[in-house]
């Protein structure tokens, strides 16, 4: 097993002083931008950018109204330049930000794009030449979400914007889009559905829908959401999540994240996960390890990096309160970082810097957000 | 020799019929309900488990009389009595040795709802076989609720006791009784704890009865799939001599071979709308959850 060494980054490079919480991460150009929530559902999201990979001094290039966070990023082409877009959650409405030098950020839709119910934006994604949107009124965790609408434009500039698919795919019990992966097969969509489980839905080239995965992945409500999406060698990488839930030990939970795998042929696994009997067979984890890899505290998959040679860190980051209002952020505990360089059939855990709330793969390794009292900061994380 | 399966359920679940048909697995060897965890003794057992006007530890006296004597008769059934008493001594882990050792090298399987009436009973057993497999059998709350509500009434009844105020809680036991199993599962090693719901399984059993052999590392072909679909052919599913008449579901006893086509549309139940044993309550949010976490509507 190769050793793995998680390091922070210079601390010119890596630190946002004060209690903002990173929730997001992009690379434009010459910088990394981060995005922030703040500890408490009044304070303000803020955009941080800082010099990547040269590094250099963080500054704010933005910061929104009282009550709101920034949720996700997305680079796209806008009449043949690349623009980087925000997305946030606010109480007037979501709003759709872009900058296109990275620097000066504004709105280019009406708030929750035209939509009185869209409090949340984000996630984002790109997919058939389209900014595509995920929208609904608190963040996809939030037991009280509820919207699931998916819009997209070609030019969001226009502020024309079109629904996707229909509101939670059809299905009420879909609270909010979790998480949005464009493939080569198509953009794919991740659900929170607190009642039901999970659904993973994949658009084909003609606008149309297909349900890949239902009912949390035959794990019901132990598996409300799709936390994270990844791309592997040829399969679709998932990773799970729930909120924390004062309640949580005494019936149903804990409801322990699992890692799943998806092939194009729409077979699927457990890497790490409960067995379980299930419409599709009898399912063990590859990996042999227990839901949350044995950490039995409600948590999510932030992040699934995958580097060369079927390398992938899952991160799994612990939620120990609830969330406090529609866009302040749960209460965290501890991440862990599970390491595998065989695609998930064994993992070693890795140290973690502490909880790790957003997670991106660069030419130079992992970048991995982390919160923390006295401030924000910015690891690096070997990929291969 | 194999480690042995426990099946548990709170009862009213499917488990007579579920139990016996893996039990008929040709490396299977199932049980009727034994309730030999009841206590630290097979005497303790029997006293805990011993009510009036009953014959006491029908299920246990049928095994004995099956393996020792050979057949299960007034005579042997008395055999067998004699037999146990001889052996009040031996603890639940004696007696499934000796089971054991008289099937050879079958998985057994028991299935007492005894097994999950608490704690201790469960604790007993983990401890005697603590590399042991569990399937937690699951039933919709509500026509399971309602089954038992019925039953216990009619006892009720039939004491002359009915309509006195006694309200069984027969939400609760649906509901702690899964609880307790689920929490027993987080203490187990990976895969040695599953959880199955019976209408699934009683609607595809082509599909479900060979994930439990794959499970259970025992034959999955068309053969022993066959055998499973045949609860009937047990040598406990049927009405025993009268000293030894039950230890299963009465009315399993009485018609233990599967209707297919009605199990085929079995339907589900709904976790809304009132109680059918109390018009004026719902299911708690509590029962609510956990049913949510089954797949259960």
């Amino acid at each position: 097993m190769t050793l793995v060494e998680t390091r922070p980054a210079p601390a010119a490079l890596a630190t946002l002083p004060g209690p903002d919480k990173p929730v997001a991460l992009v690379r434009f150009g010459d910088a990394l931008y981060v995005g922030t929530a703040a500890p408490d559902p009044m304070g303000r999201g803020r955009i941080w950018r800082m010099p990547w990979p040269a590094g250099g001094a963080a500054e704010i290039v933005y910061e929104g109204a009282d009550g709101s966070a920034v949720t996700d990023f997305a680079v796209f082409e806008s009449q043949g330049t690349p623009v980087l877009y925000a997305a946030t959650a606010a109480l007037g409405g979501g709003l759709l930000l872009a900058s296109r030098d990275g620097r000066g950020f504004g709105p280019v839709a009406p708030a929750g794009l035209g939509q009185s119910g869209n409090l949340w934006l984000g996630p984002l994604a790109i997919a058939g030449g389209r900014l595509v949107v995920a929208a609904g009124s608190a963040a996809p965790l939030d037991p009280e979400a509820s919207g699931a609408r998916l819009l997209a434009s070609p030019d969001p500039e226009s502020a024309v914007w079109t629904a996707l698919a229909e509101p939670g795919f059809g299905d009420a019990e879909n609270s909010a889009i979790a998480a949005l992966l464009a493939t080569g097969a198509g953009l794919v969509a991740a659900t929170a559905n607190p009642l039901r489980g999970f659904q993973l839905w994949q658009m084909d080239p003609g606008g149309g829908w297909t349900r890949r995965l239902t009912d949390g992945a035959a794990r019901f409500s132990m598996n409300p959401a799709a936390t994270a999406l990844s791309a592997g060698e040829g399969e679709l990488l998932i990773g799970t999540g729930a909120p924390a839930r004062p309640e949580a030990e005494d019936a149903a939970g804990p409801a322990a994240p699992e890692v799943i795998a998806l092939d194009d042929g729409g077979a699927w696994e457990t890497l790490v996960g409960e067995p379980r009997f299930s419409p599709e067979g009898f399912k063990v984890p590859f990996a042999l390890q227990a839901a949350g890899f044995g950490q039995r505290e409600t948590a999510c998959v932030t992040a699934i990096l995958t580097g060369p040679g079927g390398a992938l860190t899952v991160v799994v980051t612990a939620v120990t309160g609830a969330t406090p209002g529609p866009f302040g952020q749960p209460g965290l505990g501890a991440s862990r970082l599970w390491r595998s360089l065989d695609g998930g059939e064994s993992f070693a855990e890795v140290p973690a810097p502490g909880p790790v709330l957003a997670a991106l793969a660069t030419p130079e390794g992992g970048v991995l957000a982390v919160a923390g009292d006295a401030g924000a900061a910015l690891h690096l994380h070997a990929l291969a | 020799m194999p480690e042995p399966l426990f099946l548990l359920s709170p009862g009213r679940s499917f488990s007579s019929v579920v139990s016996t048909m893996i039990g008929e697995h040709p490396q299977c060897y199932g049980l009727p309900e034994l309730k030999i965890f009841s206590a630290d003794t097979i005497g303790a057992s029997w006293e805990k488990e011993s009510r009036p006007g009953s014959w006491p530890m029908q299920g246990l006296k049928r095994t004995v009389a099956e393996l020792q004597f050979g057949e299960q008769t007034d005579k042997t059934v008395d055999a067998a009595e004699a037999w146990i008493r001889e052996r009040f001594d031996w603890s639940g882990r004696q007696m499934m040795d000796w089971f054991q050792e008289q099937v050879g090298d079958r998985i057994l399987l028991d299935k007492s709802p005894a097994n999950t009436e608490n704690g201790a009973n469960l604790g007993r057993i983990v401890k005697a076989f603590p590399r042991a497999n569990f399937l937690l059998l699951l039933r919709h709350p509500r026509p399971r609720g309602k089954s038992q509500y019925s039953t216990i009434s009619k006892v009720l009844d039939k004491n002359g006791i009915g309509g006195m105020g006694f309200e069984p809680d027969v939400e609760w036991k649906w509901t702690g009784t899964n609880i307790m199993a689920r929490q027993l599962g987080q203490d187990l090693a990976l895969g040695q704890f599953m959880h199955i719901k019976g209408e699934d399984l009683l609607r595809e059993m082509d599909l479900y009865l060979p994930q439990i052999c794959q499970w259970l590392g025992i034959r999955d072909d068309a053969e022993a799939i066959e055998a499973m679909r045949h609860p009937e052919r047990s040598p406990y599913a049927t009405l025993g001599p009268v000293k030894a008449q039950h230890g299963n579901n009465g009315k399993f006893l009485k018609g233990p071979a599967l209707d297919f086509e009605r199990l085929a549309t079995m339907p589900e139940a709904s976790r809304d709308g009132p109680l059918d044993w109390d018009e004026t309550a719902e299911f708690t949010p509590q029962t609510r959850r956990l049913a949510h976490a089954f797949g259960y509507r």
